[in-house]
């Protein structure tokens, strides 16, 4: 069997179900393909087992209730099963629980063992079949199987209300009227939005530009300081051999010219190191704040 | 592998990988990815990621690959905070298996 078999088979298959879930399952599975490759072609095929199986799979997934069972080693097992329905499918080899317990399958003759008590599996055995990857569902789905968590997660309501009220978080599409009244809003708004923003952004140009300008004189200044500290000390030390006296001075006014200087330079590494980074970090949490309030309003 | 992969564990650890992606990845990838960590069919993960995105913890889009349409994945703000839960529910619930087995647990 080669891939356009199995799909038109698969196709087939699905054709009860509803358009948008067959078109969902096949676009899956075509992407599968065309992601594994032509060269996985025959590997994929044979793990996603016949077309039949990969049909029942996709169904049982998706048939409304939520799965409950596990993965092994041998594909997933759907035993699990809290509250007894009696609607099983005589077809699947489903065995139930009353209480939960431990479900032990006893390979050499297929049954599950429960607290002593042993279910024939009925039908063929698939659960041995490890490649299939074969799951059973519980009609109670997954709120059974939260409840071990008392249910204090989001997840149990959101299941709960799953075939009503599902637009109840307000995420439904919105509306085209809706939509062209939003545009006009903005249009509207769009004087008062440009003068802010312009307003806001050449406050922050002036900023960028005072700050460039401390730089730049402190940073004259500090080279100023720093040449005529030098200057001055080797002055000093040719006043020193003439008048002694003035020699120190000179030098000492030499140092404190160098440690005027070095000042300066000190607070432009502190301007660049401290100040903007703080200042970036303000504004990106302004405009953070902006958006996230916009968000919340839309 | 000695241990089973629970309902709530596959979708936990298909929302972390799809999570893993910031901008979202494909159903084959997600796949092998899951593959190199539990053993599970092929097969199995179609439903899994369509109960996910029906439950609105996954969203789609397609996105032009190659001269045709991929479908990729996505996680939604729903999906990230569902994720979280099952995060902080492994740490509780390994920690307490690493504890009894390290013997450290009495009574």
């Amino acid at each position: 069997m080669n891939r356009a078999d199995f799909m038109k088979n698969l196709a087939e298959l699905l054709a009860d179900m509803s358009p948008s879930e067959r078109e969902e399952a096949i676009q899956y599975y075509n992407d599968y393909f065309d992601d594994a490759g032509a060269e996985n072609e025959q590997s994929v095929i044979a793990s996603l087992g016949t077309p039949q199986q990969l049909a029942r799979t996709i169904k049982a997934g998706l048939s409304g209730s939520e799965m409950v069972g596990e993965f092994t080693e041998k594909g997933f097992s759907g035993y699990e099963q809290k509250k007894s329905n009696e609607v099983l499918n005589p077809n699947q080899p489903q065995p139930e629980t009353g209480d939960g317990g431990t479900w032990q399958q006893n390979s050499a003759n297929g049954t599950w063992e429960q607290n002593g008590r042993a279910y024939q599996t009925a039908g063929s055995g698939r659960m041995e079949n490890g490649s299939t990857g074969e799951y059973y569902r519980s009609g109670n789905g997954y709120q059974t199987y939260r409840d071990p968590y008392n249910g204090q997660n989001t997840y149990q309501d959101s299941y709960a209300g799953k075939d009503g009220a599902s637009g109840k978080d307000g995420k439904k599409p919105k509306s085209a009227g809706s939509v062209i009244l939003l545009i006009i809003l903005c249009i509207c708004a769009s004087p008062i939005v440009l003068g802010i923003g312009g307003g806001i952004l050449g406050g922050g140009l002036g900023v960028l530009g005072g700050l460039f300008g401390c730089i730049v004189g402190f940073g004259a200044a500090a080279v100023a300081l720093i040449i005529v500290g030098i200057c001055l000390f080797v002055y000093g030390i040719g006043l020193l051999f003439s008048v002694p006296l003035g020699g120190l001075c000179m030098m000492g006014a030499a140092m404190i010219c160098m440690a005027l200087g070095l000042f300066f330079a000190w607070i432009i590494v502190m301007i660049c190191a401290k100040v903007i980074p703080a200042l970036i970090r303000g504004v990106v949490r302004l405009i953070q704040n902006i958006f996230h309030k916009g968000g919340a309003a839309a | 592998m000695v241990f089973n992969t629970g309902a709530a564990l596959l979708d936990a650890i298909v929302l972390a990988v799809v999570s893993n992606e910031m901008e979202g990845t494909y159903g084959y990838k997600i796949t092998q990815v899951v593959r190199q960590v539990i053993e599970i069919s092929e097969s199995t993960l179609y439903p899994v990621l369509r109960r996910l995105q029906k439950d609105e913890c996954l969203e789609v889009y397609d996105m032009e690959c190659a001269g045709r349409n991929r479908r990729y994945y996505k996680v939604t703000e729903k999906g990230r905070a569902q994720l979280n839960l099952y995060i902080s529910e492994w740490y509780r619930y390994s920690a307490k298996l690493n504890s009894i087995f390290e013997g450290g647990l009495k009574q």
